[in-house]
């Protein structure tokens, strides 16, 4: 099944882009999804799923992922 | 309206501004707090910021306001909230938010809006990316 990745700030940056449309098996949690992502970065972020902070769940086709490095807003 | 957030491309104006008084001007409040925040003209390193270009995850920020004005609504007897936060590229000394906040009394308004606004720099998934003369940037950090 599809999902978004989207990159946020700095990480966009770092990647070149704004986001990808991944492929993952279904029934995926969101923490292996995140796994694969440890040391990818040097920054801390944060992850939303469909806009919003949760901690743990099985990814669905569709789903939203956000990596947002720290805000800087105002 | 209460609670309302809008996306300004490029810098905030005076007619925003006025525009945030026009949609009070009803509203029976006896206190109006305005916020502005302005490209500060910081000097890094030798190097002079120039501005700053603002992005945001929209869809969330709008999400992430709604939750604000809420606990915002719930602690204090305010009127009416307004954020105008701008996109894009906002240079030195030109303004890149307001936040407005009304109330019965002078005392709610001021201490909403001291809330309001610190909620807004830690809560809301935009980002600051610090442009110098030279052309280099740097990701914009918080500070308290």
């Amino acid at each position: 099944m599809k999902i978004t990745v989207k990159y946020f700030g700095v990480l966009a940056e770092k990647m070149n882009r704004s986001s990808d449309v991944v492929n993952i098996e279904e029934g995926t949690l969101l923490s292996e999804f995140l796994n694969r992502w440890e040391n990818s970065f040097d920054v801390k972020f944060k992850v939303a799923v469909n806009h919003k902070f949760i901690e743990e769940k099985a990814l669905e086709e569709n789903d939203e992922i956000a990596f947002l490095p720290p805000f800087s807003g105002g | 309206m209460m609670g309302e957030i809008k996306f300004i491309q490029g810098a905030i104006t005076a007619t925003h501004i006025s525009e945030l008084y026009e949609a009070d001007a009803h509203n029976n409040t006896g206190a109006q707090i305005l916020f502005t925040g302005k490209v500060r003209p910081d000097v890094i390193n030798g190097e002079k910021v120039s501005a700053i270009e603002f992005t945001a995850y929209e869809p969330m920020v709008e999400e992430q306001f709604k939750l604000i004005v809420e606990e915002i609504k719930s602690e204090f007897d305010v009127l009416s909230i307004f954020l105008f936060h701008s996109l894009g590229n906002i240079k030195a000394n030109e303004l890149c938010m307001a936040v407005f906040v009304s109330s019965a009394h002078r005392e709610t308004a001021y201490k909403a809006s001291k809330q309001l606004v610190e909620k807004i720099k830690t809560d809301l998934p935009i980002w600051g990316k610090e442009i110098f003369e030279t052309g280099e940037h740097q990701w914009k950090v918080n500070k308290i």
